[in-house]
């Protein structure tokens, strides 16, 4: 039977050989909500497997439904949920199921012997951490049971701690979950499936505590895809084996791409911006969805804040948000690159920056004659509030302020909550020097 | 220590409308790491400068608003701001936060706080333009509208400014009158009242500045990880997705809806003023305060004659909808609208008409005494003239705008069902529901509220058991202190359903560079605050038996829904706090204590309480 466990913890994690593996949860139709991930699993599935999953987390019936995805061998491990739980069922997630619990409920659903059956690679079970002492004793009872019915057969067990009880603050959440991870440990677990501590040393020590494989999970899914991998490329750095990702990816509208991403990140040691765009852009733009802007102005703080003497505040900021003429609309204004300001600048101190290809100042060029500024459709080229003194002892009391793209990396299209301010692709545009 | 390297601008504006005398003073440099701003600064600066007993209405009454370190920055919902003060609803210390874009132009112009004290021979405007202060008539702004009084100043001073104003209950000085920066309100507590006692029509305030962190790196990782932590979070997508009315239908399955004036905890209409119903019906846009990444707040489509609100949000629509049994959004799209207007509490008007209508009910007032109007439960009719009554001060909305409390005191029959605490109105958890939320509205240093600390997740994220009052004080002490640390550092409650006090630690500790070595150590910070608000009130004169609830909490069980045969035993959950706190049997904090959270070695501290 050992070397059915290690067979199986082989099939896993070393998939591409160097003890990692990128999972898909899967299993959310079990116990929260029917939503569009969940009813369409199948299509979800296909997509996941299209992008190279290494393995897919299901609920038993779902496993048996769609055992003929996982094509034999070199499909991806199938990973079965063995017990059940009320818990999302108290949360907001789900209202409309929403009664009155008094306490945690966790079934076992499964044994391990008809995981095998279904053709498993490995069991999850969950381990509540916070609640009262007596949900902590029937889960520590349950996982027990859960472990020595895998060791006699030969089926990995990963455990879930979950910190999400009554007891659990901001003040002790990791020293929670760190316990929780050692604890699965001490129980037997072969591999840990676990929330992410919110910073790479604590969750680094929490892998060296547990010792064992260690599969970071993603939580509820985030508008900015960027989140999950960002989650991701962290837990890695801490020396995670790898993720099993639900919702980031099973709600994402492109679950094939999140894999793929994610593949480049654990598999090939991308980092987060090249896994995101996969193809490297050579230019790129701003862009805006007005419709989408809430007026928040943390695009404005983080202009701000990425300039200058680096303090925050709104003040010279190289765009704005403006009120449009109906309540809660606003007009995103920002450097389209139109180049109105290149052409009309007579001392030729304005060009394309050769790197970024945003609007670039040649100070020593400039005589502050203001026609740049009054050209702007947008009236984002501002005053700078200090002058300029050249080597020649010319002086400038001041200089046009312009969008610089941050570099490439504009802040405020990183900070922008609901994407009314994002980046595209710049095709077609090479900076010539004239 | 240069607090100015600390993101603190180290200046209080202190202003006398009185005297007209206008100077500001640095920070208590040594007690900042003790208080950390806000409502530290706040609760510290009224523990230590005003004296007992003044009456709310007096010039001697102090208005504090502040900011706290991260109000300015890119953190999330860094735009908030609060206001300390002695309420005249209640009587007791008094603090309330809000969003909006003024109190990040507060800390832009240069000011971590703004004192207030005397009183204005006539109405006056306080304008501050950065380092420029000047007190400004404002009699063409008098009688004023919230909108009107608002547009009035950004036509007049530019769109760059924004303003705090009150409307003409709070030049009458009523109890249920709020202070609006434009749609957000600090409302509760009569703390337009306050501003109106000083004939104080309104502040507008514009500033250039900026806020300087002590460790850009580290907090720039640091808010990294609290926007992360934000946007993954199931709560706030949900909050993004429905606004705070998401949680409706969920409280009303726990029974702790308040319905007709908290004689039920289930509301049948519950369907129809849900958030899932406004999204679908009425919700048109998504609205953000500063800096904020949720966007809890919604604008409606407009009502037939064109009126738009941003709102409402949960305990409005508890408090116009089901506490007075009215199932209608467009009604109480209509109330709220009004009570914006005007400058009114939403959650004490509804209170208000919800008591009158059962009064009504019960035949203890009559149309006689109501101006003609007959309020019975769901009359939207009847609420819209109630609340128009309130808003202009005619007729019985003189009296009605003085709240709960105060009509209780006209008609003792009513006492049973007056649903305050200390005279601040019930907000939308029904306490028989949920334990730990009725320990937090008994203990509260403002009366009954849900947000100093109130464990609402044993009501929906399954945090407790809501029937039981075991665990409860300790759960209680714990959100207690948590909550003080946001209002302190001064960021909006609901990144909190994401991000911990963790994340909100390693964001302050990068922010002013002090030294906190634990997360635990801004706990502390917390209770210390809490317990500065206590003594305040232990000194004017508040003790146990102010800690308390209505009898229908008390010793009338509910009669149905999943709460039903529930009433709340304070009793043990009093002690048990007490105990926890190192408070003695009567609520007041131990010298032991005291020490123990270094409030006795604070320099000035309670120079005017011992």
């Amino acid at each position: 039977m050992k070397i059915g466990l290690q067979t199986r913890m082989d099939r896993l994690f070393n998939r591409h050989g160097d003890g990692r593996a990128i999972c898909v949860a899967a299993d959310h139709g079990y116990m929260s909500d029917v939503t569009p991930n969940v009813v369409n699993l199948r299509s979800t599935i296909e997509a996941v497997i299209a992008g190279g999953v290494d393995g897919i987390l299901l609920a038993p019936g779902q496993a048996l439904r769609l055992a003929p995805l996982f094509k034999g061998r070199d499909g991806p491990a199938l990973i079965v949920r063995a017990d059940w739980m009320n818990m999302p069922r108290l949360g907001t997630s789900n209202v409309t199921n929403a009664v009155p619990q008094r306490l945690l409920i966790n079934e076992k659903v499964i044994t391990a012997e008809q995981a095998l059956s279904l053709g498993a690679t490995a069991i999850t079970v969950y381990l509540f951490l916070g609640y009262s002492d007596k949900v902590e004793t029937i889960g520590i009872d349950k996982c027990a049971k859960f472990v020595n019915e895998c060791r006699r057969a030969g089926l990995p067990c990963i455990i879930e701690p979950l910190a999400y009880g009554g007891q659990v603050t901001g003040a002790n959440i990791v020293e929670i979950l760190t316990l929780g991870a050692r604890m699965a440990v001490e129980i037997g677990a072969d591999a840990l499936k676990i929330p992410y501590t919110g910073d790479v040393d604590s969750f680094r020590n929490l892998i060296e505590v547990s010792g064992v494989p260690t599969l970071v999970l993603g939580g509820a899914r985030s508008d900015n895809e960027r989140d999950a991998l960002e989650l991701y490329a962290e837990a890695h750095e801490a020396g995670a084996s790898g993720c099993l990702m639900g919702r980031n990816v099973t709600k994402s509208p492109n679950p094939k791409a999140m894999i793929e991403q994610l593949n480049n990140i654990g598999h090939h040691g991308w980092t987060v911006d090249e896994a995101l765009r996969g193809v490297a852009w050579d230019f790129m733009r701003l862009k805006a969805k007005p419709a989408l802007c809430t007026g928040c102005n943390l695009c404005v703080g983080a202009c701000v804040a990425s300039h200058g003497n680096g303090d925050y505040g709104t003040n010279q900021a190289r765009l704005r948000i403006e009120s449009g003429s109906k309540p809660g609309q606003h007009k995103v204004m920002f450097c389209t690159i139109c180049k109105k300001c290149i052409d009309v600048c007579p001392t030729k101190a304005l060009r394309w920056h050769l790197e970024s290809g945003a609007v670039e100042l040649l100070p020593e060029h400039c005589d502050n004659c203001a026609k740049c500024v009054a050209i702007c459709p947008t009236q984002v080229i501002i005053h700078s509030e200090m002058g300029l003194t050249f080597e020649d002892g010319r002086s400038l009391d001041w200089y046009p302020v312009v969008c610089d793209l941050c570099g490439s990396a504009p802040e405020c299209a990183r900070i922008c909550p609901t994407g009314a301010i994002f980046i595209a692709e710049r095709p077609d545009f090479s900076p010539v020097l004239e | 220590m240069d607090l100015t390297q600390r993101a603190y601008c180290d200046r209080i504006l202190r202003v006398n409308l009185s005297t007209g005398s206008i100077e500001t003073t640095p920070l208590p440099a040594n007690v900042m790491p003790l208080i950390l701003g806000g409502k530290g600064l706040g609760a510290w600066l009224l523990c230590t400068e005003q004296p007992a007993g003044v009456d709310p209405l007096s010039a001697e009454n102090r208005m504090i608003f502040h900011n706290g370190p991260l109000t300015g920055t890119t953190a999330p919902t860094a735009g908030r701001f609060g206001v300390t003060t002695k309420s005249p609803a209640t009587g007791t210390y008094f603090d309330g936060y809000c969003g909006g874009y003024w109190g990040n132009m507060l800390k832009y112009a240069g000011y971590d706080a703004l004192v207030l004290t005397g009183a204005a021979q006539n109405p006056v405007m306080l304008v501050i333009d950065g380092d420029w202060v000047e007190i400004r008539p404002a009699e063409n702004l008098w009688g004023k509208t919230i909108s009107t009084a608002t547009k009035q100043i950004k036509d007049e001073l530019g769109h760059d400014w924004q303003s705090l104003v009150i409307g003409p209950p709070g030049e009458a000085q009523r109890n249920l009158a709020g202070i609006f920066n434009e749609s957000r309100a600090l409302a509760r507590g009569g703390v337009g009242a306050v501003m109106g006692s000083k004939n104080l029509k309104a502040i507008a305030v514009r500033g250039k500045g900026g806020v300087r962190v002590h460790d850009k790196r580290q907090y720039e990782r640091a808010l990294q990880l609290s926007f992360r932590a934000v946007r993954m979070s199931g709560p706030i997508s949900m909050l993004r997705k429905e606004g705070t009315a998401n949680i409706l239908e969920v409280v009303n399955a726990m029974g702790a809806l308040p319905t007709r004036n908290f004689q039920q905890g289930q509301f049948e209409k519950s369907d129809e003023i849900s958030g899932t119903a406004f999204r679908q019906h009425n919700w048109e846009k998504d609205y953000a305060c500063f800096g904020c990444p949720i966007g809890c707040s919604k604008w409606t489509t407009p009502l037939e004659d064109g009126k738009v609100i941003e709102g409402p949000e949960y305990e409005s629509i508890y408090a116009l909808g089901s506490n007075c049994a009215i199932g209608s959004r467009e009604t109480i799209i209509r109330l709220n609208w009004l009570c914006d207007e005007y400058g009114l509490d939403t959650i004490s008007v509804g209170g208000v008409i919800g008591f009158v209508m059962e009064m009504f009910e019960r035949g203890i007032v009559g149309a006689d005494t109501l101006d003609g109007i007959s309020p019975s439960w769901g009359n939207a009719e009847a609420a819209i003239a109630l609340v128009e009554k309130m808003a202009r001060g005619e007729g019985c909305g003189e009296w009605l705008a003085q709240g709960v409390a105060s009509i209780a005191k006209r008609y003792p029959a009513a006492k049973a069902f007056a649903m305050h605490v200390k005279g601040l109105e019930m907000p939308a958890y029904h306490p028989n529901a949920a334990k730990g939320t009725a320990l937090a509205y008994a203990i509260s240093e403002r009366g009954a509220c849900h947000l100093r600390g109130a464990p609402l997740g044993e009501l929906f994220s399954g945090a407790a058991d809501p029937l039981v009052i075991e665990g409860k004080p300790q759960l209680f002490r714990d959100h207690q202190a948590d909550k003080a640390v946001w209002d302190s550092a001064c960021l909006c409650a609901f990144p909190g359903y994401g991000m911990t006090l963790k994340e909100l630690w390693q964001l302050v500790k990068a922010a002013t560079g002090f030294d906190y070595p634990k997360v635990a150590d801004l706990e502390r910070i917390g209770e210390r605050i809490s317990t500065l608000a206590r003594l305040f009130n232990v000194r004017e004169g508040f003790s146990r038996a102010a800690d308390t609830l209505p009898a229908r909490n008390l010793i009338q069980p509910m009669t149905v829904g999943s709460a039903g045969g529930q009433v709340v035993d304070l009793e043990p959950m009093l002690d048990e706090y007490y105990r926890i706190m190192g408070w003695d049997a009567n609520g007041v904090p131990t010298p032991e204590r005291l020490k123990e959270l270094g409030i006795l070695d604070t320099p000035g501290a309670f120079k005017n309480g011992e």
